[in-house]
């Protein structure tokens, strides 16, 4: 019975492993849904409807509450002038948030610059930075997708064969 | 808004020092100089290109995008009705400026609203509970505008005991009332609205027909078009506050000028910086 227990026990912490390893996907593509939000809302907002940038900052619900938090703070930092641009603002304030999510090195770079767009100096250049950067999500995230699949795919089968040969071993 | 929480590190200025500052130019490359009451005084160091941008980023709240219509014209205003007047170089479209890039110099006019100072010229502008038709003339800096909106304020508010009158202002250059985002941030009085950003005599031909004003108020007339809307005012029977640049009586005569009011307040600047006026009417005698 002990025995039983015991490889169930194995078995399931191996399928921990890859479920956590999914569930680290999927919140990575939700913040990617979470940034092509905030950028089509920039699009709306800032040129539609002429908004102030760190209005929109501090009331734009990009539907991520972790990302908004991050977002609101950054506009109350702006608002008291703690940064001399706002690229440097963007970078310092969402960098750290979206380091925290293992997004491969060239993705973070993008996507730690993707902000800088909401800055730029005329409409024109920022609908056109809006639009790349929407494009350079878009590109992310179907590679975290596949990502995704893959881990699906592979991490599950291997770690629950893993588990079961734990357990043999063990037993 | 003072203007002291717009500037960086770099810039700063106290409280006491905002309070007597008229103007801050900043150029870059070059110390900032403060244009006080009694004097200029310059900066320590020179301004470089990221202190240029960092400036503007606060100007602005990091959004000159939003600004861009204003800065056509070469300047904006900022909440707290501060003007800044901008250089560099103009993007060209068709032969209108379609933004101006690479900024290279600022000058922030720094706007103080000076209240009850119009309340002594009052007395002799005043017709019972009307006004008669008032221009306020000085030359450029003496403080016509400064007179003309706490007139607007006092007359609009009733504040020298009178009935409140409805004023309607055309600012054509966002001086009188410094409106940010359309709001005016300069006090006008409780009965006063405001067209901001338009020109004068379109404005007043719109207020006309829209706001059915007492007064129509505005800043710098002086061209023909500006003559014809007054008069239309005048004949409407709408009263009319203005400024016009000018020094004495005559040159006012010379150009024309003296049939646009019923009286005309002559502004002027002591060594001390204290101002002195005098009033005449239409025909060139002495009020006060």
């Amino acid at each position: 019975m002990l025995k039983l227990l015991g490889s169930f026990f194995i078995i399931l912490g191996c399928g921990g492993v890859a479920y956590s390893k999914l569930i680290n996907c999927k919140r990575r593509i939700e913040l990617l849904d979470s940034i092509e939000k905030l950028l089509y809302k920039g699009i709306y907002t800032l040129l539609g409807q002429q908004q102030n940038t760190i209005v929109f900052f501090k009331t734009v619900n990009c539907g991520d509450d972790a990302l908004n938090n991050e977002l609101v703070k950054m506009g109350r930092a702006l608002e008291q002038h703690l940064y001399p641009n706002g690229s440097v603002a963007w970078r310092e304030c969402t960098g750290k948030f979206f380091e925290l999510y293992g997004f491969r090195e060239e993705d973070f770079v993008t996507i730690s610059n993707c902000g800088e767009a909401f800055f730029e100096k005329n409409q024109e250049e920022i609908l056109n930075g809006l639009k790349r950067n929407l494009n350079l999500m878009q590109i992310i995230r179907e590679y975290e997708i596949k990502q995704q699949n893959d881990t699906r795919k592979v991490w599950i089968p291997i770690s629950i064969l893993g588990g079961i040969v734990f357990a043999l071993l063990f037993v | 808004m003072g203007i002291e929480n717009y500037l960086p590190k770099c810039m700063a200025v106290t409280k006491e020092q905002t309070d007597r500052l008229e103007e801050i130019r900043v150029r870059t490359n070059k110390p900032v100089e403060y244009i006080m009451d009694n004097g200029s005084t310059l900066g320590k160091r020179l301004i470089s290109e990221e202190n240029m941008e960092e400036l503007l980023n606060y100007l602005t709240d990091y959004s000159w995008f939003n600004y861009v219509s204003q800065i056509r014209q070469g300047f904006f205003t900022i909440r707290g009705g501060h003007r800044v007047g901008v250089v560099g170089r103009a993007d060209l479209y068709d032969e209108k400026i379609e933004n101006i890039n690479d900024i290279s110099g600022v000058n922030i006019r720094v706007a103080h609203e000076y209240k009850n100072c119009a309340m002594e010229i009052m007395p002799f502008i005043r017709k019972g509970n009307d006004i008669y038709d008032t221009v306020f003339v000085s030359p450029p800096g003496v403080g016509k505008t400064t007179y003309l909106r706490d007139a607007i304020r006092i007359i609009a508010g009733g504040c020298d005991g009178s009935t409140a009158m409805k004023v309607a202002v055309v600012d054509e250059r966002s001086e009188i009332a410094a409106c940010y985002r359309g709001v005016p941030q300069n006090d006008l009085g409780g009965r006063c609205d405001v067209l901001d950003n338009c020109p004068k005599a379109k404005g007043m031909r719109m207020l006309l027909r829209a706001m059915s004003p007492q007064i129509i108020a505005v800043d710098e007339l002086g061209g023909v078009e500006d003559e014809e809307a007054v008069e239309l005012s005048r004949k409407s029977g709408v009263r009319i506050l203005g400024t016009i640049h000018a020094k004495e009586f005559d040159e006012l005569k010379d150009k024309g000028m003296t049939r646009l009011a019923e009286r005309f307040v002559f502004l002027q600047k002591g060594a001390g910086g204290e101002r002195a006026f005098r009033v005449y009417d239409n025909r060139g005698n002495k009020v006060c």
